[in-house]
């Protein structure tokens, strides 16, 4: 795929995806799969911009882990605290 | 910060950074103290907001009802279309089309002013809805994420400002055009962290 048609794709996904968070929002359902499906759209919607607009897929490895780690915090927080909640602030006097 | 990023790169380009090669820093080094910076600051903020998640959970729950999805949603679009025409910008520049590559920067800046339009809207919007930072700590911690993404944005529009000077003057080329890819970095980075705001105040049920 050239680098064109690749970035136009990215968009597209990338407004396509937002229109499901639209969506989501919109409706407010909650449950586990919605939880997970959210944490999979802003996943993905990192990866796109970490790999196609910023083009990190080829660069520095260094840079590339880091950024994408930083893309994948959000999502593996909003499954672990939906997940384990409660259990998570049970440990707040650790903070105290 | 990106515009004092950018500023040496006319001196030092033509490293081979102008094209995609493996194992290489996009833009230049300075540019990337800086977001890496950001993205530090921002890691801590989303801790903070999960810590703070955990805790009082009904307020999370019921926190973005109160908030306009519409004007979160316009300026999901908006980061993630102003950053797709600065990757224009770059991919244009890359092909040595200079003319073109300023007439994307300046349609991502049309597009990228729009964001702070929309958050003077929804703040207005807020403050009628009686929504404070003196808020509840849901209210607090949305207001702290997004002024502070605010801020970056500003800088954002700034060193768009500064390349699209720059390339109007005609100070990049198919080879040397670091400034400009440091600057598309930078932006880039600010859509990203959007991505990641814009589910946790607007979407999570």
């Amino acid at each position: 795929m050239t680098a064109l048609r690749r970035i136009d794709l990215a968009w597209a996904l990338l407004v396509l995806l937002t229109l499901t968070g639209v969506f989501l929002g919109e409706f407010r359902q909650g449950g586990f799969w919605v939880v997970l499906v959210i944490a999979l759209v802003t996943a993905l919607k990192g990866r796109l911009v970490i790999d196609v607009f910023m083009e990190l897929g080829e660069a520095s490895l260094v840079l590339r882990r880091l950024v994408r780690g930083f893309g994948l915090l959000v999502p593996a927080l909003i499954l672990v605290t939906y997940l384990w909640g409660p259990l998570l602030a049970r440990f707040n006097w650790l903070l105290e | 910060m990106s515009a004092a990023a950018t500023a040496p790169a006319s001196s030092k380009e033509g490293a081979g950074a102008s094209s995609p090669a493996r194992g290489r820093i996009p833009g230049n080094r300075a540019i990337w103290v800086g977001i890496l910076a950001e993205l530090t600051e921002f890691t801590l903020m989303f801790l903070v907001y999960f810590f703070a998640r955990v805790n009082h959970p009904q307020m999370f729950h019921e926190g973005p009802r109160k908030l306009s999805l519409l004007a979160g949603s316009a300026n999901t679009l908006i980061m993630v279309s102003s950053s797709y025409l600065v990757a224009r910008a770059v991919l244009a520049m890359r092909q040595d089309r200079p003319e073109g590559a300023l007439r994307w920067l300046l349609a991502a800046f049309v597009v990228g002013a729009g964001y702070p339009v929309v958050k003077f809207l929804e703040v207005r919007w807020n403050l009628e809805q009686g929504l404070t930072g003196g808020g509840d700590v849901f209210q607090m911690s949305y207001y702290y994420l997004t002024f502070n993404h605010l801020v970056h944005t500003g800088w954002g529009l700034l060193g768009m400002a500064w390349v699209v000077a720059r390339t109007w003057m005609g100070a990049y080329d198919a080879k040397n055009h670091n400034g400009l890819v440091a600057f598309a970095s930078y932006w880039h980075a600010t859509d990203l962290v959007w991505l990641m705001i814009f589910p946790l105040f607007y979407v999570m049920p």
